[in-house]
């Protein structure tokens, strides 16, 4: 079920209704309506792939009683690597399997060995890694004693399937989210105004922003070899535009849905076009992803600390792992790969924290010296992003290429004008409202009602004036 | 939480209530500015009229052809258009490629339906339509009439209307593509199209009912384009023509007609250069006694 369809819009005020009319009596009755709910949303897309999510909820809530009892390190290895197996497993075979069978097969070729091997039409079930990562980090919090292990079924099973999050994100961890199952929910007013203020900037930026921009965005990269350079600017700035609409979009209305029922998510986007350097960047896109990967790949590696060379290491692996993460192909581990080399010389420079704050902290504009690091560092994620769009490797060095053309200074070809007077209109409330937990959190709040009702309904309109047909989230894919 | 329903409450009725009255201006607005055939001539038909037949070079003529117009579409507007209307004379486009079932795809598939629905969601008649087994796709209906109808005041709905489209272009040779989009689907060739023929019945009748005189007309294509037309279209067509010419219509074919390269826009469409040489062509035997 898309958050941005009908479906969903009939589904969501049926489950409100029934969580806190019907099952508020009972905080299990609630935890067992948010599993129903969740796998009817996920079964709506394909039922057949909710036995996936039955299984790894089974394996992890087992390792999580198991490690709890076992008190020999050799055992409680095994169980962790049971829970790292099946769920990586999982996600080996339906994200992976074909990537590295071509992989191989093109390998051997290179010695003149054919090997005849069939590729699997494997469907790639939607959210595979993020409920996976989210699961893991129960098991590996529980290895490592940080988290009791949960006794109650449901509640466990309602943190792995929890709807809003299931499918894109933000991926949660166990210490955050699961203590939230195990106690009374009351429903708080503010938290819920709020979470329905989100959800509609979460709309607006999917399906005016995201969706607005996609079109364009698929041409040029459909029809790169046509196009002069200001035209692969113009369209790889809306692919910028348009995955950055979908994806904080879609965490948005994730987060914002889960207050509306008590419940709080960690933050997944905090205004990433508006970082002064890379760095600052990777605080700010996915931070679920990017904290995940931190706490459970890159510090048990060493993280920081070391030789010159453990530091490169550790931080090629983990930018490149995560490009990896989003899907299989090589664009995908370039497209990580040049993130590092972005991130390296500033954090060999020990200049990688340099800027925690948020950029023109109290002030409306920023001054010029951080309005070029934000114009250069936005540059820099957008030649980035050209890798992660683009089909193949051939075809993302071709588009460069085609960039780097006489063609670069000329009038690109026909953009959507509706979308080039948004665009500016969407960066604007995103960089007023940059100081707040989402871009309309504290926008309007002293208005007069009538105006700051006004502002809200023509959101609203816009958002139905542009939807069109549903487009997924573009994160499903990953 | 009863503050918090209420004004969930409040924030619905009133959006409701926007979008109520949205909806009763606009209908009263399609409504009033109507738009009627203000000529005695009226050419009607998808983009080959559209794009051969230059109004301005046939007297008191308007142009309401529109490109990827179905028949059952053209009969749409012309029962809104007509009636009550001075046109003595509907000139209307009659091609191969119009008897073809690929434009029962118009209000379905995925690549027309959004563009067609943007036009006719004030004239359409789609549930008569899927009464005679055309697909639709309602949800993308629903979408352009609420899109066009709820959000906004709109003084005009005419977005149906068409007119005529020139182009100075020469000519790009590409019959394969137009060939293969007219008549062929998934690999096989299509099939004709029955609606679109009880649809151009219609039209027959409403003329005759209305005392109009119905000429019907094929413009020229480029001969790489003819050659390629299968051969069930060249059947079906000639014993349409055959058909409507024993009932006394008038039938000008010139889908043969010998025109240098330099008039057509491409394989099956005339550029300003064609459409001047054609439209005074047809001028002359509209002048000439019946």
């Amino acid at each position: 079920m898309l958050f941005n369809s009908i479906d969903f819009a009939i589904f969501l005020p049926i489950v409100f209704v029934l969580y806190w009319f019907v099952a508020n009596r009972s905080l299990n009755a609630q935890n067992l309506l948010i599993v129903v709910a969740s796998y009817i949303f996920y079964g709506w897309w394909d039922w057949r792939f909710l036995l996936l999510i039955l299984f790894s909820t089974v394996v992890d809530f087992v390792v999580g009683l198991r490690l709890e009892k076992e008190g020999v390190p050799a055992k409680r290895k095994m169980l962790l690597l049971v829970s790292i197996l099946v769920n990586l497993g999982f996600l080996g075979f339906f994200k992976y399997f074909n990537f590295f069978l071509d992989n191989f097969v093109g390998v051997f070729s290179l010695f003149g060995v054919d090997i005849d091997a069939q590729s699997l039409n494997i469907i790639l079930p939607v959210g595979i890694s993020f409920y996976t990562f989210q699961t893991l980090s129960y098991s590996i919090d529980v290895f490592r004693r940080k988290l009791e292990p949960t006794r109650d079924f449901v509640a466990f099973a309602a943190f792995v399937s929890f709807f809003p999050q299931l499918v894109a994100g933000p991926i949660e961890r166990a210490t955050n989210l699961l203590p939230q199952f195990a106690v009374n929910r009351s429903f708080d007013h503010r938290a819920a105004v709020d979470g329905l203020r989100q959800v509609l900037w979460g709309l607006f930026k999917k399906v005016v922003i995201a969706d607005g921009c996609a079109d364009y965005a698929t041409s040029v990269f459909s029809n790169s070899a046509d196009a002069s350079g200001s035209t692969l600017v113009l369209g790889a700035f809306f692919f910028a535009m348009q995955i950055y609409g979908d994806f904080s979009g879609y965490s948005d209305i994730a987060i914002g849905t889960a207050r509306l029922f008590g419940f709080r998510l960690r933050k997944n986007f905090a205004f990433p076009y508006f970082s002064r350097d890379i760095a600052e960047f990777w605080r700010r896109w996915h931070i679920s992803l990017s904290t995940w990967f931190r706490d459970y790949v890159y510090i048990p590696l060493g993280g920081s600390m070391g030789r010159t060379w453990i530091r490169i290491r550790n931080t090629l692996l983990i930018f490149v792992v995560s490009g990896f993460w989003h899907g299989a192909n090589w664009t995908f581990v370039v497209w990580g790969l040049l993130n590092a080399l972005y991130f390296l010389p500033l954090m060999l420079r020990r200049r990688n924290r340099s800027h925690l704050g948020v950029v023109a902290e109290g002030r409306v504009l920023p001054s010029l010296r951080d309005a070029g690091r934000m114009l250069a560092t936005f540059c820099l994620t957008l030649v980035a992003w050209i890798f992660f769009r683009a089909d193949s490797m051939g075809h993302a060095v071709s588009f460069l290429g085609g960039i780097l053309s006489p063609t670069l200074v000329s009038i690109p070809s026909r953009a959507p004008k509706a979308m080039l007077l948004l665009i500016p209109l969407f960066l604007l409330v995103e960089w007023l409202g940059r100081e707040g937990e989402h871009a309309l959190a504290n926008m309007g709040l002293r208005w007069p009602r009538a105006l700051r009702w006004a502002m809200y309904y023509g959101i609203t309109l816009m958002t139905m004036g542009m939807a069109g047909r549903p487009h997924e989230f573009i994160y499903f894919q990953f | 939480m009863p503050g918090f329903l209420r004004k969930v409450l409040v924030f619905g009725v009133v959006l409701l209530a926007y979008l109520g009255l949205m909806y009763a201006v606009n209908c009263m607005s399609a409504t009033l500015n109507a738009p009627r055939a203000g000529e005695t001539i009226l050419i009607a038909g998808d983009s080959h009229v559209e794009r051969a037949l230059n109004p301005e070079l046939l007297g008191s003529a308007e142009s309401v052809a529109q490109n990827m117009e179905p028949y059952y579409v053209t009969y749409w507007k012309l029962k809104r258009m007509l009636a009550g209307s001075p046109v003595k004379t509907l000139i209307l486009g009659l091609t191969h490629h119009q008897l073809s079932d690929f434009n029962d795809l118009k209000l379905s598939h995925q690549r027309w339906a959004p563009e067609m629905f943007r036009r006719i969601y004030v004239i359409e008649e789609a549930e008569a339509a899927a009464r005679h087994g055309i697909k639709v796709d309602r949800s993308e209906l629903w979408r352009a009439k609420f899109r066009n109808m709820c959000l906004y005041p709109k003084w005009t709905h005419d977005a149906f209307l068409g007119g005529y489209t020139s182009s100075s272009d020469s000519l790009s040779l590409d019959q394969e593509h137009s060939l293969k989009r007219h008549f062929q689907r998934d690999g096989e060739t299509c099939g004709i199209s029955t609606y679109s023929l009880a649809c151009l019945e219609s039209i027959v009748d409403l003329c005759t009912r209305l005392g109009i005189r119905i000429v019907f007309i094929a413009p020229p294509v480029h001969s790489l384009y003819f050659e390629g037309i299968p051969e069930v279209f060249i059947r079906r067509y000639e014993e349409l023509t055959a058909d409507l010419r024993a009932r006394g219509l008038e039938v000008w074919d010139y889908t043969r007609l010998p025109m240098e390269d330099s008039g057509f826009l491409n394989s099956d469409h005339l550029n300003e250069r064609g459409a001047r040489q054609f439209s005074q062509l047809v001028a002359t035997r509209l002048r000439e006694p019946r």
